[in-house]
């Protein structure tokens, strides 16, 4: 298979990937950018800002860069997946239809965005429950879901998603939120800031309670029930170490349940990269190390977006169009606006960041609040979705002498299915190490290893690519 | 009591598909998933034997709980597929 070679190429094609692409495609370079879906923008952008949001605005400068893509030297693969990466910049994607492709470049930039986190609960694999973005985007398609939702999890992205569901005339029967009200008080500084994203949220809370939804916090997602879908959803208080006030259930008719607990930075790609990680729960877990620059560890890498931290679609927009920057300084091709630029780009970061660091403050919960969350948890409970190990089975690995997430990996298969652990690791992550008595971060992420993504080989086989 | 199409400016032209052998009608540019969904049919796979069935979880590709055959070719993403005029849908393998 003959590479096909490009001077740069960016994984990713939401708000980060589409700035980096247009930055250097507009200056001359050719640069390939890469997305797995059928049109860019990530879930973000794929669809209609309201005019008023205070996302609107980078919603449209990231729609201009996406538009501007076809007019430079560069090109866009949609629908093309990264499954592995090679030393000397050899990228492997795969596609659905096509097959196979080799892609060389000089430089890579990883822009691969974040996906939301979830933590389980009796019933969470029911058909029905779904995770909060998933019905935002189907809303942006043009298709409310359901007419009748409950909305739980943790974070500040509930209220968000509860909003949506209402603003299309669905209903919200309660909102439950495993964190305090406390926790959502943001501190001053950023208030000055980011005061727009805030009454955003604001407006959004008070429809909310307009409209007769409940909004409960250290209110936890007890269970779901229901036989070929979901039928009704438990919810009980919780205490501040973590156990269920008896007496406090509620049970809520619900034709869909949808849950969001924070989102997890998609840092697979780096990491097969061989790039640095560090970790940071205020920005969203395990994370890719960069310089001011977004430069990563490894030299002719560069991450921009959710990996860098978890912050929206407005730092994503900022930082992809810095490290397109990095990358034209480097080459000796950025004039004295650009460099203007730059700076004041690295400064705007930092109050992005500082909002992100509040956005994904989740409850800090204590180390006994998340073992009794963990420890009410029943053996029969569904933990890896794809390879169907129970936490029962998990438990047993731990008593037998299995001390980390990869020694009970190994043990249980616990994310080694078809989604490569993409939801279930984080889950298996928090349940040993609250199980364990470790501190978030303890554990270094899983390995990765080709492929990412599922491929099948019967289809690829023969001459694909 | 189920989902309903939004108001929208711009759709797709209409199309017919099935979904386990009974015609349904959408619009182009919605995905396998959201027609599914206006149908209420929440179940997708069944793991196996005794296992209650699964449903979408988190609608942007990552991961896999929404395998549909279409047109024949087992595994494939309700949530990453756009419906396309004759398409046939069938839902409950593995």
């Amino acid at each position: 298979m003959a590479a096909e070679r490009w001077e740069a190429a960016i994984l990713g094609g939401g708000p980060a990937g589409a700035a980096c692409a247009a930055t250097l495609s507009q200056a001359g370079i050719r640069a390939l950018l890469i997305d797995e879906h059928d049109r860019l923008g990530g879930p973000t952008l794929r669809g209609e800002a309201a005019a008023a949001s205070p996302f609107a605005r980078a919603s449209r400068e990231a729609k201009g860069a996406i538009r501007s893509l076809g007019g430079g030297a560069g090109a866009v693969l949609r629908r093309w997946a990264l499954i592995g990466l090679e030393p000397g910049f050899r990228l492997l994607a795969a596609s659905e239809e096509e097959g196979l492709r080799e892609i060389a470049c000089r430089r890579l930039v990883i822009a691969t965005g974040a996906r939301e986190r979830f933590f389980p609960f009796p019933g969470w694999t029911l058909p029905g429950v779904i995770s909060t973005g998933a019905v935002q985007l189907l809303i942006k398609q043009g298709v409310l879901p359901a007419a009748d939702f409950v909305v739980g999890g943790t974070g500040p992205f509930l209220v968000a998603a509860a909003g949506d569901i209402l603003r299309r005339g669905g209903r919200v029967r309660a909102l439950a939120d495993e964190a305090r009200l406390a926790d959502r008080l943001p501190p001053p500084g950023l208030l000055l800031t980011q005061g727009a994203k805030l009454i955003d949220g604001l407006v959004h809370s008070l429809r909310l309670l307009l409209s007769g939804s409940r909004i409960a916090h250290r209110t936890r997602l007890l269970e779901a029930r229901g036989g070929e879908r979901l039928r009704e959803v438990v919810t009980a208080r919780v205490d501040e170490n973590g156990r269920v006030l008896s007496g406090s259930e509620r049970t809520l008719p619900a034709e869909m349940l949808a849950i969001g607990f924070g989102f997890a930075a998609n840092i697979e790609p780096a990491q097969l990269a061989g790039c640095p990680l560090f970790f940071a729960e205020d920005l969203g877990g395990w994370l890719v190390q960069v310089d001011e620059s977004l430069r990563t560890g490894v030299a002719g890498i560069y991450a921009a977006g959710e990996v860098t931290g978890v912050g929206g679609a407005e730092k994503s927009f900022l930082e992809g169009r810095l490290a397109g920057l990095t990358i034209l300084e480097e080459m000796g091709r950025l004039d004295a606006a650009g460099r203007s630029e730059v700076s004041r780009l690295k400064r705007k970061r930092k109050a992005l960041l500082a909002f992100a660091r509040w956005f994904n403050r989740q409850a800090r919960f204590t180390p006994e609040y998340r073992a009794n969350r963990v420890g009410s948890l029943p053996d029969d409970l569904t933990i890896c979705r794809c390879e169907e190990v129970r936490l029962g089975d998990i438990r047993r690995a731990l008593a037998a002498g299995c001390r980390t997430p990869a020694g009970i990996k190994k043990a249980t298969r616990c994310g080694m299915g078809l989604c490569q652990g993409s939801t279930c690791k984080g889950i298996l992550e928090e349940v040993v190490s609250a199980l364990a008595g470790f501190p978030p971060g303890a554990f270094p992420p899983p390995s990765v290893r080709t492929p990412l993504r599922p491929v099948d080989l019967g289809r690829l086989g023969g001459d694909g690519g | 009591m189920s989902g309903k199409r939004l108001p929208r400016p711009r759709r797709g032209r209409p199309v017919e598909i099935r979904v386990d052998g009974r015609k349904v009608s959408a619009f182009e540019g919605e995905t396998v998933f959201a027609v599914l969904c206006l149908e209420g049919v929440f179940a997708l796979r069944r793991p196996g034997e005794g296992h209650p069935p699964r449903g979408a979880l988190c609608g942007m590709g990552v991961c896999q709980e929404c395998r549909v055959t279409i047109d024949g070719i087992p595994d494939r993403r309700a949530c990453m597929t756009r419906v396309r005029e004759g398409m046939e849908i069938e839902t409950g393998g593995r």
